[in-house]
């Protein structure tokens, strides 16, 4: 019989007649309805309470375990937190320690943590759909939920949400809380604590008033272009001006400035001790009196020995003037009443020989080729439109520009933002920590118009940064105050004689007083 | 004919048996009027009414069960879709079935509303029925607008937002309408309630007894719609509207199979809600993010049925798209039996609507160019289109007695203006509504599917 009458046969059995129609049409029906509740059966979540089962079955304390796990569909339900979180449905172990040596997810136990999963839930912390009973849905990025899971290198951010404190288990959270500060992100970006206070720079952007006493249009100039090939540790960001912009600048903050106090005080020794021995003498100077406790040199090797809690002096003989030098040495503050550098008291022999050795720290390739056009009104006026612009003032403080406000995106609640908010770069991964790195890594790139500078940060800077901002979500924001463990005293100085005395000599620059201060326990000097 | 019909005077009535026996006769009067067994096939009516009654019945089914699961409430509304989705066991299959059989639902309708003006099934004695299925159509469609808010995502929000502003466009009530159907200004907690109140009870009531009524008239119109073989509709017996010269029925070719056809009617539903099932496993119900009123997505789009109308709000002031046009269609679909102008039948040459090529040729330019003229003025080029080829045609239906027509042209030639409207009108949705579904991206602007 050939094939064709085969087929007719059977489409004849199962279609010829009405009757046999309708048998077969309802037996389909029959068959196609019980698919969906079939499927559940095989659902992924039920695959994965098998394999639990299987992989308990051989353990020592099988029966222990078996006799805790129960199947089903687990659920932690925080109606206060908006919390449904379904995820110890598939990932069964979290709170069995005994499988500590177990490396297949999701059997995996939730390593040691202060909170306790019941009352805090899964996706508070690792954000993902916790509602969701499948990977792809609860893991990834859907139409229906725009948040993925966090990567495991910004857990730590979830923490920052509720604590301020500088936490122990916590090092990429305190370090990118430390950047935040350091760099002056908060200069130009108001960022509101779960304390509800503001993120206060403990960088200190030196007052631009007066500084052609200080340096050159050159060195401005040259500075500009490129911080970081001056002073490797600077947390001044890159402009990316280009020569004409960084010309106008250096035009205009020469011509806007005025002289110091300390401009007007006489000299009494004009000329520097020169020679090898006045350096060796200046050098030992600045080693006995502890200058490295917070400026670093670069060594022969490249390395930075000393604090960074001032300025790095590597190539500091390029940038000031001798005048400038000794008379700041003397009364720094007579330069800029706001600087943390202390007044030592030193006498004028000190002054001259730690002079005549910093001024020995110079690179003369810095400035080698930096031929400036000579300045006229009309680049100053540039350069100050510039200035404005860019908000220099936001950090400096400049002649004859008031500080911008509201310059930059309020960042309390950057760990919340919606993704529709969000222009991301075509190509890259859509999802908010991508944002936020890529937006502290390369600023210009979302945008030629931006202002924005970029910042010189290592990869692990970046990812201790996004920690930190992740952390300021509107949970955050929300908290209320008597939750939140604060640092209440960040803002302590010491009262009556003691603390003017104490104000005078900058005591706090290095040393920390209930909780305010400098540290000087980053000062990395070589071991001997 | 008697209730008793079947039982023997003085019978035991009250034997259980009897109650069986009554229920069948009972059941065999409702079902009893008699189609010509060679009208029974599929190819004749498409069982397109009885597959729509058969996914009415799939959203009656899966809706009861949905609102078993269901709060209509802020958010917990959309938490409950989540539950169905990830916990129920079947819920999305659930949620697949009702979204998917109430969008076929849709479009059944059309199809049996088409499927019927083309048979000419509306006229007298069925031209209430006709109204009835017009009624039933925007229940339909209102039903289906006010489910769409339900699961309180994005798609949902903002498809409900600009259908309710799109309502708002109607002059002096338009507001006050908007604001009584929403219970206040934007879509929120309490329009949600009064959507959910609607769709799970005022409107399938509604329709419900619509389709009583529907199917009632079916059955004193004298069951399915027959025509004799020189195309007339056969008027039954007992109608009053019987004429003396309209046709009797041939009782060898009868059948008095109307079980027949429900029948195989019952198994065209069983074969729809096989697919509805197969489409459910293939593609789940859609479901956005939570409603966010403070997110507009680009471009905010109506459900589908009402896309048509969206793509007209982009070229016509809200007023015109919004509502005249809209109120031109259903009127003249209310309208369209009882106006004899437009629909006299062709069997009488004399009463062609224009006997002569000139004035026919003159009438049709002129109300083509006005549309053209119009259409090309909004920059409305899709909306043209089934204008040109409607224009095409009535070109070719053109024919005078030194040039008489031949087949498709001759075809053509005989069909009644009211032809012309339903198929430009029917063009005209089907374009539009696949242009806006299909074709428009952010601000409306036109985007290529394949491109998206």
């Amino acid at each position: 019989m050939s094939r064709e009458n085969q087929f007719a046969r059977v489409a004849r059995f199962f279609v010829g007649t009405a009757p046999r129609r309708f048998a077969s049409v309802s037996v389909l029906l029959a068959l196609v309805s019980a698919i969906a509740p079939t499927k559940d059966l095989v659902s992924q979540w039920r695959h994965y309470q098998r394999l639990y089962v299987q992989l308990i079955h051989n353990r020592p304390d099988a029966a222990r375990l078996a006799r805790r796990f129960q199947s089903g569909i687990h659920q932690i339900w925080i109606p206060e937190q908006h919390v449904v979180d379904r995820c110890s449905t598939c990932h069964v172990a979290l709170q069995e320690p005994s499988l500590a040596d177990v490396r297949k997810e999701p059997f995996r136990p939730h390593p040691p943590m202060p909170h306790s999963l019941t009352e805090f839930g899964c996706v508070v912390c690792h954000h993902g759909q916790g509602a969701a009973t499948t990977v792809e849905e609860s893991h990834y990025c859907t139409k229906a939920w725009e948040q993925p899971i966090l990567p495991a290198r910004y857990t730590e951010s979830s923490c920052g949400q509720c604590h301020m404190d500088v936490l122990k288990g916590t090092p990429r959270l305190n370090q990118g809380r430390l950047l935040l500060a350091r760099f002056g992100c908060a200069h130009c970006h108001a960022i509101t604590q779960p304390d509800g206070t503001l993120v206060a720079p403990v960088d200190e952007p030196p007052s631009l008033e007066h500084v052609a006493e200080k340096t050159s249009r050159e060195w401005i100039f040259a500075w500009i272009k490129n911080p970081q090939a001056y002073a490797t540790s600077s947390t001044m960001p890159n402009y990316r001006f280009n020569d004409q912009e960084a010309s106008d600048i250096a035009s205009f903050l020469v011509a806007q400035s005025t002289p110091s106090e300390n401009s007007r005080k006489e000299m009494k020794s004009a000329a520097l001790p020169s020679g090898d021995e006045a350096l060796l003498a200046g050098k030992s100077l600045y080693g006995t009196l502890f200058c490295s406790s917070c400026h670093a040199i670069q060594n022969a090797a490249g390395n930075l020995v000393g604090g960074d809690l001032a300025p790095e002096l590597t190539r500091v003989g390029s940038k000031v003037s001798p005048d400038w030098l000794r008379r700041w040495l003397q009364t720094p503050q007579g330069y800029d009443p706001k600087t943390r550098m202390p007044r030592y008291r030193y006498d004028e022999k000190q002054v001259a020989l730690l002079s005549s050795f910093l001024l020995s720290k110079k690179d003369d390739d810095f400035l080698a080729n930096v031929r400036l056009p000579e300045s006229d009104a009309q680049s100053v006026a540039r350069g100050k439109k510039l200035v404005a612009d860019y908000g220099c003032t936001a950090c400096h403080r400049v002649n004859g520009v008031n500080p911008p406000e509201s310059f930059a995106p309020d960042l309390s609640r950057i760990g919340s933002k919606p993704l529709f908010q969000v222009g991301f770069i075509r190509g890259m991964p859509e999802t908010l920590p991508d944002y936020i790195a890529g937006k502290i890594h390369d600023p210009r790139a979302f945008g030629p118009a931006l202002k924005m500078p970029t910042f010189s940060l290592s990869d692990v800077q970046v990812e201790s940064l996004t920690t930190a901002l992740l952390a300021q979500t509107d949970r955050a924001v929300t908290m209320p105050p008597e939750l939140v463990r604060s640092t209440s005293h960040a803002k302590y100085h010491p009262g009556g004689d003691a603390g003017r005395l104490m104000e005078d000599l900058r005591c706090q620059s290095c040393h920390t007083i209930n909780g305010n201060g400098g540290d000087i326990r980053t000062l990395s000097l070589p071991a001997p | 004919m008697a209730r008793t019909l079947g039982i023997p005077e003085g019978a035991h009535l009250h034997h259980p048996w009897h109650a069986i026996v009554r229920w069948r006769e009972d059941f065999q009067r409702m079902m009893s009027a008699r189609v010509l067994e060679s009208r029974l096939g599929f190819r004749v009516t498409w069982y397109l009414g009885a597959l729509t009654l058969g996914c009415f019945a799939i959203q009656v089914t899966t809706g009861l069960l949905l609102m078993l699961y269901y709060h209509p409430s802020i958010p917990q509304g959309y938490a409950d879709m989540k539950d169905l989705e990830f916990v129920v066991s079947s819920g999305y299959m659930l949620r697949s079935l009702h979204r998917w059989s109430a969008h076929a639902m849709i479009f059944l309708v059309f199809m049996h509303m088409a499927k019927v003006f083309y048979r000419k099934a509306y006229k007298p004695p069925r031209e209430l029925n006709w109204i009835i299925g017009v009624f039933l159509l925007l229940a339909t469609l209102l039903l289906s607008y006010t489910g769409y808010l339900l699961p309180w995502d994005q798609l949902s929000y903002w498809g409900t937002t600009v259908g309710a502003n799109i309502i708002s466009s109607i002059p002096v009530v338009g507001a006050n309408l908007r604001f009584y159907l929403l219970g206040g200004h934007t879509v929120n907690a309490n329009a949600l309630l009064r959507f959910y109140v609607l769709h799970t009870m005022i409107f399938p009531l509604l329709v419900i007894a619509l389709i009583a009524v529907h199917l009632w008239r079916l059955h004193e119109d004298g069951g399915m719609f027959d025509v004799d073989k020189n195309g007339n509709p056969i008027v039954p017996e007992h109608s009053p509207l019987a004429m003396a010269d309209a046709p009797i029925r041939l009782e060898d070719e009868e059948t008095h199979s109307y079980g027949e056809l429900l029948f195989r009617e019952i198994i065209g539903i069983e074969a729809l809600t096989v697919v509805l099932f197969v489409m459910g496993l293939l593609w789940k119900a859609p479901l956005e993010e939570l409603a966010n009123p403070l997110h507009t997505p680009n471009p905010a789009k109506a459900p589908w049925y009402f896309t048509g109308v969206q793509e007209l709000l982009h070229y016509f002031p809200p007023f015109v798209a919004g509502i005249i046009l809209p109120t031109l269609i259903v009127s003249g679909l209310f309208f369209i039996p009882f106006l004899p102008f437009f629909d006299n039948v062709t069997t009488h040459k004399a009463n062609q609507w224009f006997r002569r090529k000139p004035v026919r040729m003159a009438s049709a330019t002129a109300l083509i160019l006005v549309l053209s003229v119009l259409l090309v003025r909004v920059h409305a080029w899709d909306a043209l289109l089934p204008a040109l080829v409607v224009a095409v045609l009535l070109l070719l239906a053109t024919d005078s007695p030194s040039q008489p027509a031949r087949g498709f042209r001759s075809w053509l030639s005989s069909r009644p203006l009211s032809f012309w409207i339903m198929t430009l009108f029917l063009m005209e949705a089907v374009v539009l509504t696949t242009v806006g579904t299909l074709f428009r991206g952010p601000s409306w602007t036109w985007v290529w599917p394949w491109r998206g």
